[in-house]
């Protein structure tokens, strides 16, 4: 008896007295039984084996195919949408940020300023209000690269609920989209965070707007 | 890879066709809600494909995918549990009181990508023998093929499937 024949029994749920022998006496089958018991689990859900829907592929094609990253913009912005970056660039000379101009302009801009754990960061976040969500671009100085193991990672919050844009270890050209927007979650900032399984922000807080 | 990252719509075709499935299992795994993981996974795609022009593309995007994946299902979870379930579930599941922890989501979206290279044959063996808890016989029956043939390939699709998923096991050894 082979331990691929083996587990593959085990797997199936169809050990016989051959297998059953086998995996009683075979240190190393004995030690993947329960990876094999959390992958049998796992097939045995309902949810598991639910298909996605035949026309989702065409509606994602149809969501990317709107205004894209790389596409040049189709239209003059609109005025207001002009002097909303004027108020913004004054935001950013004011903190001896250079606000890199984009086309389309942003339907709104923050200034983010570093935490006392970061007092010589600065920054500014751009934001456009997208369908299904918002894209946000980050001018930032002063903040060092992450240290290894480590990375930063941006969110938006409303009250104790906090909601991920991303993650970057370098604050340079970082482009972030999120599937809320600024007035459903105002808070907008950064925490250093260690490469692990917790999901929620660290006690490490960067830059805030709060 | 090379045409997503360089900004091609079409190329989100070749990227959903080789990671639909999965994307959906892990917004399934982590939500347990056929319209809510419908949503994640177009945020997935949406997002990686706003992310596509920093992506690496020597790498492997299926760990890149799959990280998107499951922060999308997160957010949609958490935005559900803010709203308090506005949006309808379906009659015969409702919302995870907590998403399914990363290691085990992680594992649902290892073994869809180990289902989706295997061919059909096995496939359908393996899903009549854990969705559906047919015997072999009922297997045959429904298939319409003779006893041996599916307990042959019955065998052969649970062996080829434990390699394909060796890398796990050796992670929670």
């Amino acid at each position: 008896m082979k331990c691929d024949d083996a587990r593959a029994a085990f797997l199936a749920g169809q050990v016989g007295r051959a297998e059953s022998e086998h995996l009683e006496t075979c240190a190393e089958c004995r030690a993947e039984m329960p990876s094999l018991l959390e992958t049998r689990r796992i097939m045995e859900s309902a949810t598991f084996w639910e298909e996605p829907p035949a026309d989702l592929e065409d509606r994602i094609v149809g969501l990317v195919a709107g205004p894209g990253p790389k596409k040049e913009p189709a239209e003059k912005p609109p005025r207001w949408q002009l002097a909303v970056v004027g108020a913004a660039a004054v935001v950013a000379l004011l903190l001896g940020v250079f606000l890199v101009q984009r086309t389309p302009s942003p339907d709104w801009e923050v200034a983010l300023p570093g935490t006392a754990e970061a007092p010589l960061a600065v920054g500014v976040v751009s934001g456009w209000n997208e369908p299904g969500g918002t894209r946000m671009t980050l001018d930032i100085e002063g903040l060092p690269p992450a240290p290894n193991g480590f990375f930063y990672e941006f969110w938006l919050s409303a009250g104790d609920l906090h909601i991920s844009a991303g993650t970057f270890t370098e604050a340079q050209g970082v482009e972030l989209w999120v599937g809320v927007t600024r007035a459903e979650f105002p808070r907008l900032w950064i925490t250093l965070e260690p490469i692990d399984e917790d999901e929620s922000p660290s006690g490490v807080n960067v830059m805030d707007t709060a | 890879m090379e045409r997503f990252a360089a900004g091609e719509p079409e190329a989100v075709r070749d990227l959903y066709g080789r990671y639909g499935r999965a994307v959906f299992t892990v917004a399934m795994s982590a939500l347990g809600n056929r319209h809510l993981a419908e949503e994640a996974v177009q945020l997935t795609f949406l997002q990686a494909w706003r992310a596509a022009a920093r992506f690496d593309i020597s790498r492997d995007p299926a760990p890149w995918l799959y990280a998107i994946a499951r922060r999308a299902s997160v957010d949609v979870f958490r935005r559900e549990r803010r709203h308090g379930g506005g949006v309808p579930l379906d009659h015969d599941s409702d919302i995870a009181v907590l998403p399914e922890s990363f290691e085990a989501t992680w594992r649902a979206w290892e073994i869809r990508l180990a289902l989706d290279a295997m061919p059909d044959k096995y496939r359908e063996v393996v899903e009549a023998t854990h969705y559906l808890g047919m015997s072999h016989e009922q297997t045959a029956a429904r298939l319409g093929l003779p006893l041996g043939t599916v307990k042959s390939r019955a065998h052969r699709a649970h062996r080829d499937l434990a390699k394909r998923l060796s890398h796990l096991e050796e992670a929670t050894a």
